[in-house]
């Protein structure tokens, strides 16, 4: 490639008249500007389903699920969580029983916790439900012995997969996502 | 979102805070070599982490940073005369040398020792690559000389450029590790620009446009991961580098020069976008060089005499929307720089972060608040040093590869992602 292939860069010309307020161009961009922006939420509250898929997980997850969250359900999965391939039993803090169907329906958000891949079946149920319901998912891998295993059993079935070095993100992300 | 008490820790930089301190565990750039391109040249302002400071290059080559203001009245030592080892202000003659140390006071006899009781304080400033490099900590923390591949490749390798960006270094540097709005925001470029363009990976970013992230722990920070469906059930991976608190790199492209970042605070309210390139095994080309400094790839143009982009807030970026029409650039400004500064200074100079609706894809930046988050309390706390600053977590490198579908990245390129002299970046 030599010199002269180079494109020659545009020159773009602004369309618009002049602005005569500051607020009608980019430099309103000021802290000072920043003051008229309007004070109105600008969103709806969301539930967040937030699963562990083992022993281990589960304990990360209720150390943390008595802070004052806005809409998270910590959940476990059942002694016996399979009664079909399309069905997954869980565990609700109270010790309730629930379904996953009936869980997918109301949330908006399922986050799957793993810190081992024995649950490989429960996360590939869970995954595919959820993108059928169009839930979106994510998946956190607290790091372990065997991280290549459960990255494995998550990545199929998780939109976005973290692999964290301590339990310390699981709240930091739910609170990010207002959970 | 972020409370405004965690956005108040990770966007104030200041000495006073803890953030601020934690800057002060880094080197950081400060200046671009060829700003004092002699012995004796003109002295050059400079802000950082909101300390207004003046560098120069005295008649044997070393290089100053110290107090902008003269200790006597307060004058700026801009209008200084940097002559004979040393700076001196033009209003009554004090002089300084490169430690800030006053070295005369011509009104007072020099057996008084008067002068010797006048300092500014000062930093070092020390060349590497073609970057000076300060560090504005206290001395018993200082770390090694910087490490990064960029600035320790050959010169005929390597090109660096920097810009003002109006916006706090935060939002500034979540861009740079924000790999889900390269499919959007910049989306035109790939097949234009003459740094990019051309490389046999293109193809995946164009044929998947859904990428699904992975983002992976590592000692210095963090590994993010975009991958795309490839051949064979495999996937295509693009994998980020962010070591803390602002080095952030961008995957390659074929055999074209790698490029990333260093965000850092000027003030609160502005930051410098240093960009660099270079290429680990071989002198970029005539035409590559010409392209980094005609603005195309990670650099820009510039006002002229300023590193203010051409594009700026003052003319609304240039904003072209017929270009935006017929398909040229997606967001209608010219130039992925400035494409991602307009959005990012358009948050306000510091981005109110209470508001913000962040989802899954963003685990990326969340993490990186949450490592800077426990970072800084840990340093504030305990002491401990903070990540990146040891040379071993800099020895970073961006990768693009395709892997087989049931690998962790991190492990499948462990040795792609450290600095191996003498070999390739691993790219597609």
């Amino acid at each position: 490639m030599h010199d002269d292939d180079l494109e020659p860069h545009p020159e773009p010309q602004p369309t618009f008249a002049r602005p005569t307020l500051l607020n009608s161009c980019a430099r309103a961009a000021t802290a000072s500007e920043a003051r008229f922006r309007v004070p109105y939420a600008n969103s709806l509250p969301r539930v967040s389903s937030i699963i562990a898929l083992d022993a281990a997980s589960a304990a990360m997850m209720a150390a943390i699920s008595e802070d004052p969250w806005k809409g998270a359900r910590f959940l476990t999965l059942a002694q016996q969580p399979d009664i079909s391939p399309n069905e997954v039993l869980l565990t609700g803090p109270d010790g309730a029983g629930l379904r996953l169907t009936d869980e997918l329906a109301t949330t908006d958000l399922v986050v799957m916790i793993a810190t081992e891949s024995r649950a490989e079946k429960q996360a590939e149920t869970i995954g595919r439900l959820a993108r059928g319901a169009a839930v979106m998912t994510a998946g956190i891998v607290v790091a372990g012995v065997d991280v290549e295993a459960v990255v494995q059993a998550l990545r199929p079935n998780a939109a976005v997969l973290v692999i964290a070095s301590d339990a310390d993100y699981l709240p930091a992300m739910l609170t990010a996502m207002r959970a | 979102m972020l409370t405004r008490e965690v956005n108040d820790l990770l966007t104030q930089t200041g000495a006073d805070r803890p953030m601020g301190q934690m800057f002060r565990r880094y080197w950081q750039p400060a200046l671009l070599a060829s700003e004092l391109p002699d012995d004796d040249c003109p002295p050059v302002r400079v802000k950082l982490l909101g300390e207004r400071l003046i560098a120069f290059r005295d008649s044997k080559g070393r290089y100053g940073l110290m107090d902008e203001f003269c200790a006597h009245r307060g004058v700026s030592l801009w209008f200084g005369r940097n002559e004979q080892d040393g700076l001196r202000c033009p209003y009554h003659g004090w002089k300084y040398d490169y430690t800030g140390q006053c070295i005369e006071v011509p009104s007072e006899p020099a057996e008084s020792g008067f002068c010797d009781k006048i300092k500014l304080k000062g930093y070092p400033l020390v060349k590497v690559g073609d970057v000076l490099w300060t560090y504005m900590g206290d001395k018993e923390h200082r770390p090694p000389l910087p490490a990064w591949e960029f600035c320790n490749v050959p010169a005929e390798q390597t090109f660096t450029s920097k810009r003002w960006q109006e916006s706090n270094w935060l939002q500034a540097m979540e861009g740079g590790i924000d790999s889900s709005h390269v499919s959007f925001l910049h989306s035109g470029s790939l097949q234009t620009d003459p740094l990019f363009r051309g490389a046999a990976g293109n193809k995946y970013n164009q044929a998947d446009r859904k990428p699904v992230f992975e983002v992976v722990d590592a000692p210095g920070g963090l590994f993010i991961g975009a991958r795309r469906n490839a051949e064979d059930g495999q996937y295509y991976w693009r994998i980020t580098p962010w070591v803390m608190p602002s080095f952030t790199m961008v995957p390659p492209r074929g055999d074209h020069p790698v490029h990333g970042h260093f965000w850092v605070p000027i003030d609160d309210e502005n930051c410098w976008a240093w960009s660099f390139d270079y290429h680990p095994t071989r002198a970029l080309s005539d035409h590559e060089r010409q392209s980094m400094i005609d603005g195309y790839g990670v650099h820009n143009q510039y006002v002229p005499g300023t590193f203010r982009p051409r594009q700026n807030k003052d003319n609304d970026y240039l904003m072209d929307r017929d270009a935006q029409r017929r398909g040229e650039t997606y967001s209608g400004v010219w130039g992925i720089a400035l494409q991602d500064a307009s959005l990012q200074e358009s948050m306000g100079p510091i981005v109110d972060r209470t508001k913000e609706n962040l989802v899954s894809t963003d685990n990326g930046i969340i993490m990186a608040r949450h490592r800077l988050k426990k970072a800084v309390q840990a340093m504030m706390k305990t002491g401990a040093t903070p990540p990146g600053i040891v040379p071993e977590h800099q020895q970073v490198r961006s990768v693009a590869a395709v892997l087989p579908a049931d690998k962790p990245f991190a492990e499948a390129c462990r040795d792609d992602l450290r600095v191996r002299p003498g070999v390739k970046q691993t790219s597609v």
